[in-house]
């Protein structure tokens, strides 16, 4: 019978440089135990499940799942709301606001991020290239990119449909390298177990883009091939944990990787090393 | 009591199962982990594996695995005859289908068997739009064959699953997958498509089965609904006697 340790040592094998050693070497780096999690990915619309939605209920939910802060983007509309966003989240220190903006708009996208970021404080950027319907690669991109670096903010992207695969992270990555991205793995994450030929090209473009990091969700961790492949993909310091709350379920998301059994040193990393450092948080 | 219309027998080995250890034993496991019952079963496309197979797991767990076959449409009349010899030889209950061999779909009709298909995609692509309207289609020739759409359409095709479903009594909408990564889905799946629609699916063991039923306890449907979506509808769709 093939156990979890055994996969994890063929994953580390097959990647050359993959899972166990990065973990092994990081161990007189955990962190204090206790210390809570951080959500890379939530959302706030003014109506879920057909029903008011605010900062409350999006607080009850991290808080059933022991995260104490929680990166937050407005809904993904042609044009997002983050000025609503910025005005919603005031009182709420917990949450880490951030702007979301359509490229296809432009340089009134590129205006967006900025005020954004210095008017309203918000603290990163979402692009949305499935809904707003452009390839990552595309050259509309580059203007928002480029002010995303200038301002230092690090930019989550989509990253399970067609507008948004592997070589496409890849291409942005290694234009803009100073620039920390956060790939959305989704809900059909492109990565495969360790010998699955379509798992190569993730594994490989996060090896070739050091900023490029991979985000899991509660749509990813609930299925436990996506999930590991993910990690062995990017080696525990280059995966982050989100929720995809309130649509996704920030307790199923803790309980997906905590499923995983991935060890304490691994865990402080994607619940909360690794975002604390893109985000420069205390 | 709970039923899933969508589980995998996978053999020890399966690169999807990430280390963890296949068989009959281990899905009944994860059934009794998730408080299933039973559950629709049928082989991994990622093992060297066949229909006998799920035969041998259901003679060992009769009341727990329920036979879904699976055959390579492109085998022509081969595929049929074996789909059949499943049905009324080994007792199989179900057929996994990908809606592109209306030979299959007519046996299916023939026996009785309810039908299943993977559903996806993303809208704004043409050829969703496309594999839908076959879906819409097949349900329209043959009325009386129910056919759930597993995975409601993923989050990017959920409106056009729940779309064709509204239109067809004998289509289902399967929470496969949805019901633990957005409950709300379902949710959207039972207001607009009616609880009797709707049908339980785990996708285990490459989902975890016990955060798909949590997932749907979540919604607070209510009783008369939840037992509708837990096994009420599966009951009825594959005719299983109390």
């Amino acid at each position: 019978m093939v156990k979890r340790r055994d996969f994890l040592k063929a994953a580390a094998a097959v990647a050359g440089s993959g899972l166990l050693g990065p973990l092994g070497s990081l161990a007189s780096q955990s962190p204090a135990a206790g210390e809570s999690r951080i959500d890379f990915e939530t959302y706030l619309p003014r109506l879920f499940d057909g029903k008011p939605f605010g900062p409350e209920g999006l607080t009850a939910l991290e808080d059933e799942a022991g995260v104490g802060r929680f990166v937050v983007f407005p809904e993904t509309t042609s044009r997002p709301d983050n000025v609503g966003l910025a005005r919603r989240i005031k009182s709420h220190p917990r949450m880490i606001g951030c702007a979301s903006v359509n490229p296809t708009l432009g340089e009134e996208a590129v205006k967006e991020l900025e005020s954004s970021v210095r008017e309203l404080g918000l603290k990163g950027v979402r692009l949305s290239p499935a809904l707003h319907n452009y390839p990552l690669d595309m050259e509309i991109v580059s203007p928002v990119l480029e002010k995303a670096r200038d301002l230092g903010v690090p930019v989550t992207v989509d990253g399970d449909t067609d507008h948004c695969r592997p070589a496409q992270f890849g291409a942005i990555a290694s234009r803009f390298p100073e620039l920390a991205i956060i790939m959305d793995m989704g809900f059909r994450a492109p990565v495969r177990p360790p010998g699955e030929p379509a798992g190569r090209e993730m594994k490989e473009v996060v090896q070739k883009c050091p900023n490029l990091f991979l985000g899991l969700t509660a749509l990813t961790t609930c299925q436990p091939a996506y999930l590991m492949s993910t990690v062995w993909a990017g080696g525990a310091e280059r995966v982050v944990f989100g929720s995809n709350a309130p649509s996704g379920i920030p307790i199923f998301a803790v309980k997906g990787i905590e499923w995983a059994r991935l060890g304490p040193n691994a865990e402080a990393l994607i619940f909360r090393d690794n975002l604390k450092k893109l985000y420069k948080l205390d | 009591m709970i039923y899933c219309c969508e589980s995998y027998l996978t053999l020890t080995g399966n690169p999807y199962l990430v280390g963890r250890p296949g068989g009959a034993d281990e899905l009944v496991r994860l059934f009794d982990e998730a408080g299933i019952q039973a559950g629709m079963t049928l082989i991994s496309g990622a093992d060297a594996a066949d229909n006998r197979t799920v035969w041998e797991a259901m003679k060992k767990h009769p009341t727990r695995i329920f036979g879904m076959c699976l055959v390579n449409a492109r085998r022509g009349q081969a595929a049929v005859d074996e789909f059949r010899m499943t049905v009324t030889e080994w007792g199989f209950e179900g057929l996994k289908h990908s809606a592109d061999s209306d030979d299959l779909v007519k046996a299916a009709a023939d026996l009785g068997v309810p039908v299943t298909i993977h559903t996806g995609g993303e809208f704004w692509n043409p050829q969703t739009k496309t594999f839908y309207a076959k879906i819409a289609e097949m349900a329209k020739k043959y009325p009386a064959l129910p056919i759930i759409m597993e995975h409601m359409g993923y989050r990017y095709s959920i409106d056009l699953a729940i779309e064709v479903a509204r239109q067809y009594p004998n289509l289902y909408l399967g929470t496969t997958i949805p019901a633990a990564s957005e409950p709300v889905l379902v949710k959207k799946a039972v207001q607009e498509a009616g609880a009797e629609k709707v049908v339980f699916g785990s996708n285990a063991p490459f989902a975890l089965a016990d955060l798909g039923v949590e997932g749907i306890r979540r919604l607070k449907l209510g009783k008369a609904d939840e037992e509708l979506v837990f096994g009420g509808n599966f009951r009825r769709i594959y005719r299983l006697k109390d």
